[in-house]
């Protein structure tokens, strides 16, 4: 699943790890979730869509990424 | 076990190293169980098949329950990434340890293996396969 994370938490200048602890998850999800690696559970992306103040399909389209891991 | 994990800290991370410690303690406990009573049973009891000798076997048992109770709790417990890591090892190792398993039957009724210790090789097998598979996917992920 493609998603804007990158791009939004570098508008708010957060860093990976400033994000992760603010959303109560690792560094790494943060980054696996970023490069598209990895798909958040529902709540993380309701969450994360909350904290940017976006709508959950700004921040995360189904349009899925060629050569993904998922 | 698990509320006492969640009551002792808001912050999901912390709360996953909690309960992973939970389980290396229960885990050091089980071992320590399986030892001295595999000890108590072979050099201290006279008669082994006595009530007491099967309350002590059993001790470990009943540790290991307690075990799988923890380690559930952990996984419930754990960030979401490394959830999904634990249960794609966990799927992998659970299978391969089958997959073991059956070849084991199946080879040995046709004569093409010779009787071997299936359970330990089962076991092996699992925890072989889910470490390899944990490792593999932290590098697919990180």
């Amino acid at each position: 699943m493609k998603n804007n994370l990158r791009v939004l938490r570098a508008q708010r200048e957060l860093s990976q790890a400033t994000l992760a602890e603010q959303l109560g998850v690792s560094r790494q999800t943060i980054n696996a979730i970023e490069k598209e690696k990895y798909d958040p559970s529902l709540p993380l992306a309701f969450k994360m869509a909350r904290l940017f103040e976006t709508p959950i399909e700004k921040l995360f389209s189904d349009e899925h990424k060629s050569g993904s891991a998922e | 076990m698990e509320k006492s994990t969640n009551s002792q800290s808001t912050d999901p991370r912390a709360a996953s190293k909690q309960s992973g410690r939970i389980v290396l303690y229960w885990s050091a406990v089980w071992a320590a169980s399986l030892i001295s009573s595999a000890a108590i049973l072979k050099y201290v009891l006279e008669d082994p098949s006595s009530i007491l000798g099967i309350a002590i076997a059993v001790t470990p048992i009943l540790v290991s329950i307690g075990v799988v109770k923890v380690y559930i709790a952990a996984i419930k417990n754990m960030d979401e990434l490394d959830k999904q890591i634990e249960v794609e090892a966990l799927a992998a190792g659970f299978g391969a340890g089958i997959i073991v398993g059956v070849a084991g039957i199946s080879l040995e009724g046709a004569n093409l293996l010779l009787p071997w210790p299936m359970t330990q090789g089962m076991a092996m097998m699992m925890i072989v396969t889910k470490i390899a598979v944990q490792f593999m996917a932290i590098r697919k992920y990180r």
